[in-house]
């Protein structure tokens, strides 16, 4: 067993992968202004937690299927929270023209003259 | 019988109350009423006090006090403490006042704002019995304060005069040195003898105990702490009588009404400053340095303001000027451990002074002005003012009356050093010639007005003020009966020559034109004044400049640091409020960063603390 080279792949290595995943996608987040953009990078930031999940879940037991459950839980819910993302992104495209995170509230603002 | 009437102090507070009080709610008093109410407050000091001193002749001093102030074992009193000193000073303060009560009826007749005027001379009797019958130098110090506020308020009744309003506040300004130095000396006595007899009764220093507490304060410190504290009770009073290096303020209290400077200036409250030298005399007196300070002072004071005097145009401040060199003389033989001399002079100089006063005011009302050099004849419109004048003028000048009673008490004193001797000569030369100078000019001179030129000079309301200025007149000369009886000398005769010399100089012309620099240094009273003035004003740029180095430096700095520091904040905030997303973010990760770094922080502070 020792010399199969997944067996030097610990859980840490996923858990170090999870975090830089993370900060990817918190630095998408922050630094894109396209809002479908945005909502991918939120996607990475869920997939990172979702690998979180998954590498504890074998702190619990070798068996352990609790973390992988939670995983299609997680799933689930970021897949309905990117189609609202791009349901609300539609109509402020077809509102406003744009998908710009910060030219959406001076058309706004034109728009409604305050 | 004297401790059960000691509530007259505060009468003429009462009648001060009623008198603004009825103002207050509008009803207001006549004139008349008002005039009657004050008479009869003074009558009732004057009573007591006669009473007293007839009483204290042949008994021990009385005192009462009640407590006024108890900080946990310190208990300050006030009360009245009643000797023959303070009653004899007590009966001629209220005779004078029952006088220039009546008097000022007369002068402030068209006054608009005569129940004022009232009131305040009413509190300044009451502050100035307070002072007189204090029973310790708490109280003393407590009515030298206020005879100070309320001198301040009667020299400024005419406020709205801008002249009138600054002399005021120039007098006030310097007193307030006199209180200071009072105060400081009062603690320091105090805070010995307490400390060395460890008895907290004493803390107010009563007069009963004077013996008891100078020989303590003596035994307590030593003599360099001695010397200062005697000095500071020394130039207290020399700030309160007018003597040399503070004597301007008596020129400026001279803006005051006439009746005010008769009251006030001339008699009553000049006399506070000696009085208290005289009340803790054995303070003073076992102290070699102060009492040679004392006689230097004084001495220079009636040298310069003798000169000054002489040369004044102003009828007020020629009087005023006289004032100061005679209660130099008072001081000088105060110094010469002759209290008797100087309270018997004290005495008489005040009726002479406050009569002198009341003439010129009559003169002032009538020809409406205070220049001698536009005076004269003025014997022929009114030779009642003349002749009492010339009673004044005897008397100061120590040709006749009480004035030459007292004066030879006082030529005694000063018969024993050559020096002295000299100067009490030549004062006395100078004090004749300036008098009768002031004589002659205003009422004999050939060149002044016209009798006809003046109206209603025989009003028959000036009739109050010839019976006030007669009863004055006839009180100095009967006094003359009580003092101890003069004796002639060289003196005498050195007075009369001044006398005939001024009749001479000043009896037949009137326009002396003298243009030298010595003429304006003495007519201005030796520019002590000026002095003070620049003095005042170049302390003033400098101590400003020193702040304000200060408040640009230091207060500045800070200033600058602050605003930098919040310049550099605001820009960081200002980021919050832009409308843009990303930074909004930023701002969310950063504060996210923060609270996990919070979070984490206290987790390994637990994890150590519970050694996990």
């Amino acid at each position: 067993m020792s010399h199969n080279i997944l067996n030097c792949i610990t859980t840490y290595y996923y858990q170090i992968d999870a975090i830089l995943l993370f900060f990817v996608g918190l630095l998408g987040v922050v630094f894109s202004r396209n809002l479908i953009k945005i909502l991918l990078s939120i996607e990475f930031m869920f997939n990172a937690i979702n690998l979180i999940f998954v590498s504890f879940s074998s702190y619990i037991s070798n068996n352990s299927y609790l973390g992988y459950t939670v995983v299609i839980f997680s799933t689930a819910i970021s897949a309905l929270v990117l189609a609202v993302g791009l349901y609300f992104t539609n109509i402020l495209n077809q509102k406003f023209g744009t998908i710009d995170v910060n030219k959406i509230y001076s058309k706004y603002k034109e728009i409604n003259k305050c | 019988m004297l401790e059960d009437f000691s509530w007259f102090i505060l009468v003429p507070i009462w009648v001060s109350i009623l008198i603004m009080g009825a103002r207050f709610l509008g009803i207001g008093f006549s004139k008349r009423n008002t005039v009657l109410m004050s008479i009869l407050s003074t009558l009732i000091s004057s009573i007591y006090c006669g009473y007293a001193l007839f009483y204290t002749c042949n008994n021990s001093p009385v005192e009462v006090s009640y407590n006024f102030l108890s900080i946990r074992e310190l208990n300050f009193t006030v009360g009245v403490y009643v000797d023959m000193l303070n009653s004899l000073i007590g009966l001629a303060v209220s005779i004078i006042t029952f006088i220039i009560y009546i008097y000022s009826a007369f002068y402030m007749d068209k006054e608009k704002s005569f129940a004022r005027f009232y009131s305040l001379m009413n509190i300044f009797n009451s502050t100035i019995l307070g002072y007189i019958f204090s029973p310790n130098l708490f109280q003393m110090l407590i009515f030298w304060e206020l005879i100070g506020a309320v001198s301040y308020l009667l020299i400024g009744f005419w406020y709205n005069k801008a002249k009138v309003s600054v002399d005021a506040k120039r007098v006030f300004v310097i007193n307030a040195i006199g209180d200071v130095l009072l105060f400081l000396g009062f603690v320091i006595v105090s805070m010995n003898v307490t400390d060395l007899l460890n008895d907290m009764s004493l803390v107010s220093l009563p007069f009963a105990n004077l013996n008891l507490i100078v020989s303590s304060f003596y035994a307590s410190t030593t003599p360099e702490i001695y010397s200062f504290v005697s000095l500071l009770f020394v130039f207290a009073a020399i700030v309160k009588s007018a003597q040399f290096p503070i004597n301007s303020w008596l020129i400026n209290a001279m803006s005051a009404p006439t009746p005010v400077s008769a009251l006030i200036h001339s008699s009553t409250l000049v006399m506070t400053g000696i009085f208290l030298l005289m009340r803790i005399f054995p303070l003073v007196a076992s102290n070699i340095l102060s009492l040679k300070i004392m006689i230097v002072l004084g001495s220079v004071t009636a040298l310069l303001t003798s000169f000054s005097a002489l040369l004044q145009t102003n009828i007020k401040k020629v009087l005023a000027y006289s004032t100061s060199s005679q209660l130099g003389l008072v001081i000088i033989a105060l110094a010469l451990y002759n209290p008797i001399a100087s309270i018997v002079y004290l005495v008489s100089h005040a009726f002479i002074k406050a009569l002198l006063f009341m003439c010129a005011g009559v003169v002032i009302k009538i020809i409406k002005s205070k220049n001698i050099l536009f005076m004269g004849k003025f014997r022929e419109c009114s030779p009642i003012v003349a002749l009492s004048f010339l009673v004044g003028a005897l008397a100061l000048s120590g040709l006749g009356f009480s004035g030459f009673n007292a004066k030879s008490l006082l030529a005694n004193v000063f018969a024993n050093t050559f020096y002295l001797n000299f100067l009490f000569a030549i004062i006395g030369a100078l004090t004749s010639l300036y008098i009768f100078r002031l004589y002659f000019l205003v009422f004999e001179n050939k060149a002044g007005y016209e009798c006809s030129d003046l109206e209603n000079y025989n009003n028959p309301k000036y009739m109050i003020a010839y019976g006030t200025l007669i009863f004055m007149a006839l009180a100095i000369i009967l006094s003359s009966f009580i003092i101890p009886n003069g004796h002639f000398s060289v003196l005498y005769l050195l007075n009369l020559f001044m006398g005939i010399l001024a009749y001479y100089l000043y009896n037949f012309r009137n326009n002396f034109k003298l243009n030298s620099t010595l003429y304006h240094i003495i007519v201005n009273g030796f520019y002590i004044n000026k002095i003070y003035y620049w003095g005042e004003i170049y302390l003033y740029k400098f101590f400003t400049k020193l702040i304000s180095l200060f408040d640009t430096y230091i207060l500045g700095g800070i200033e600058y640091l602050v605003r930098g520091v919040m310049l550099t904040l605001s820009k960081v905030v200002h980021q919050l409020q832009v409308n843009n997303f990303q930074s909004y973010i930023c701002y969310g990760v950063w504060c996210l960063l923060f609270v996990m770094g919070i979070f984490i922080g206290l987790y390994s502070m637990i994890l150590n603390i519970f050694g996990v």
